[in-house]
C-alpha cells in the first residue's frame, strides 16, 4: 500500500482506528470505530455484521446509524439473502463500491432491494470485508450516503483498516458469546497486587497462598478481562472502573 | 492510546507500513523484515526478539526468536554464558512489562553497580549496544513472557520511541505468535523452535 498518497490527517485517522481495534472489547466500542470510519469516508451511515462462515446469514449487526426501521424490515424480511452487497462481500472479500455489487447483480431481486434501501436514504455506498473460504467468522462494513461521491480512496482506506476491524468486531461479539463472568474476591486482590508491581511469586507470600494457585488466579483474570499481559489487564480492569 | 497526531506523515507513513508488515507475515523470514521495519521506525541499530520462561518471579530462560541486528557474537554469548539471570532489562521487564529505556532500567536496578551486572552490561557495550528501549508481552497461560529490545550505540531512546514502539509492540507480538512461536499452551515453549534458527 503506497500510504505516502494520503494526508496526514488521514493517516492519523487510520492509525487512530487501528489502535481503537486493539483495544476495543464493547460494542460501543465497535460503534465509535464505524463512526470514525464513516467520517473519514465521508458516509451518513454505518453498519457492521458478523456472518457466518459458509454462508450469507449475518449472526450479529452492530448498527451505528441506519435507520432502526430499515435494520427492523432487513431482519424480519431476511434481506441479507437478497442484498447484493453482502453477496459481492461474500463471494470476493474485497473492499467494493455499492456501484460494483449493483453492476454485477443488477438484476430482481437485488434491484429490488437496492431500491427498498434508497428510500431509506441508502442509496450509493462503500463496503468491505473479510469472507475467506474454511472461517468461521465473516464481517461486513458497509458505508452509505444519499450521493454519490465514493470512489477508489475511499476504498483504499478501508482495504487498510478491515483486517483490524474484522478481528476487533469477532473479538468483541465473542466476548459476548462466552460467559462472562466478574472478577472473583481472591482474583480482585491478586489484580491489586499485579498493579503494585509484585510478581506472582511475591503475590502468593503476600496472601499466603501456592504460587501455583497464584498464576492460575492471573491466568483467569487475563481470560475474563481478555487482556494479552499484566499491565493490559490492569488498564481494563481501571478502565471498567474495577476497585483494585 | 498513543496520540497519533503527535507524529508527521512521514513517521506516520512509516509506522502503518510496519502495522501491515507485521500484519501480513506469514513466514519467520517475514517476521524478521517487519522487526527490521520496526527497527529502522525506531531509529535503532539493533533489534532483537526473545523469549522469556518465567517462575517465581524470575527469569529461568531465554530464547531469541529472531536476530535483527544484534551481533551474532554477543547473541552467542549472552545464551551460552546465561547473562539472562544477571541481565538488569529483562529482569525487570519480568516484574514490569512495559516500554522503558535501558537508561531507565539501569536507574531502577539495585545491584547495577555489581561484578556481574557490569560484566554483563560492559560487554554490550563492547558490542555497541549502549542504549536501548526494550518492552515485554507476559503470557500468564505460557509463564513465559515475549521480549523485544532495540539498541545502538548513539541514539537516545526516549519518549518518542517509546510511542512508536507503543503503538508497534501487539501488532508485532501478535505477528511473533503467529508465526515464530507457534500454537501450544504448554509450559517450556522455549523448546517449540530451534534455538540455532535464531543465530541469523
Amino acid at each position: 500500500m503506497d500510504y505516502s498518497r494520503f494526508t496526514k490527517k488521514e493517516l492519523s485517522s487510520i492509525l487512530d482506528v487501528i489502535q481503537m481495534s486493539v483495544s476495543c472489547r464493547t460494542e460501543d466500542d465497535i460503534i465509535g470505530i464505524t463512526s470514525k470510519v464513516r467520517e473519514m469516508v465521508c458516509a451518513d451511515n454505518a453498519v457492521c455484521a458478523l456472518g457466518e462462515g459458509d454462508s450469507l446469514k449475518l449472526i450479529k449487526i452492530v448498527n451505528q446509524n441506519y435507520p432502526d426501521e430499515w435494520k427492523a424490515i432487513y431482519a424480519a424480511e431476511e434481506y441479507f439473502k437478497i442484498d447484493p452487497i453482502i453477496r459481492f462481500n461474500f463471494e470476493n472479500s474485497r473492499e467494493h463500491l455499492w456501484t460494483e455489487a449493483m453492476d454485477l447483480y443488477g438484476e430482481e431481486p437485488y434491484t429490488g432491494f437496492m431500491n427498498k434501501a434508497s428510500e431509506f436514504g441508502l442509496k450509493y455506498g462503500v463496503a468491505s470485508g473479510i469472507c475467506r473460504p474454511g472461517q468461521k467468522n465473516t464481517s461486513i462494513f458497509s458505508f452509505s450516503a444519499r450521493t454519490n461521491h465514493f470512489d477508489e480512496h475511499h476504498k483504499s482506506i478501508l482495504g487498510i483498516i478491515t483486517p483490524h476491524i474484522h478481528q476487533a468486531l469477532i473479538r468483541v461479539c465473542d466476548l459476548r458469546y462466552t460467559d462472562q463472568k466478574p472478577l472473583s474476591p481472591r482474583e480482585k486482590e491478586v489484580l491489586k497486587w499485579m498493579k503494585e508491581g509484585k510478581t506472582n511469586w511475591e503475590v502468593s507470600v503476600i496472601l499466603g497462598i501456592s504460587e501455583r494457585t497464584v498464576k492460575f488466579h492471573v491466568q483467569n483474570i487475563s481470560c475474563k478481562l481478555n487482556a494479552v499481559n499484566k499491565t493490559h489487564a490492569i488498564a481494563i480492569a481501571m478502565d471498567n472502573g474495577m476497585e483494585i | 492510546m498513543v496520540r497519533s497526531s503527535d507524529f508527521s506523515k512521514q513517521e506516520l507513513v512509516s509506522i502503518l507500513e510496519t502495522i501491515e508488515s507485521a500484519g501480513a507475515c506469514c513466514t519467520r523470514a517475514d517476521f524478521k523484515a517487519a522487526l527490521h521495519k520496526a527497527r529502522e521506525v525506531i531509529g535503532a541499530d539493533f533489534a532483537v526478539s526473545g523469549v522469556c520462561a518465567l517462575a517465581g518471579g524470575k527469569v529461568t530462560g531465554v530464547d531469541i526468536a529472531v536476530n535483527a541486528g544484534y551481533p551474532a557474537e554477543f547473541v552467542k554469548l549472552y545464551l551460552s554464558e546465561h547473562y539472562y539471570r544477571v541481565d538488569p532489562v529483562v529482569r525487570h521487564l519480568a516484574k514490569y512489562s512495559f516500554t522503558q529505556s535501558w537508561a531507565e532500567i539501569f536507574e531502577k536496578t539495585a545491584d547495577a553497580g555489581s561484578a556481574p551486572v557490569r560484566h554483563v552490561v560492559g560487554t554490550a557495550l563492547d558490542f555497541g549496544l549502549k542504549h536501548g528501549l526494550s518492552t515485554g508481552v507476559y503470557d500468564p497461560g505460557r509463564e513465559q513472557m515475549n521480549v523485544f529490545s532495540f539498541a545502538g550505540p548513539g541514539t537516545i531512546f526516549g519518549g518518542y520511541q517509546k510511542k512508536v514502539l507503543d503503538v508497534l509492540l501487539l501488532h508485532l507480538n501478535k505477528a511473533m505468535d503467529r508465526v515464530v512461536i507457534g500454537p501450544g499452551d504448554s509450559k517450556g515453549s522455549l523448546k517449540r523452535y530451534n534455538r540455532l534458527q535464531a543465530l541469523d
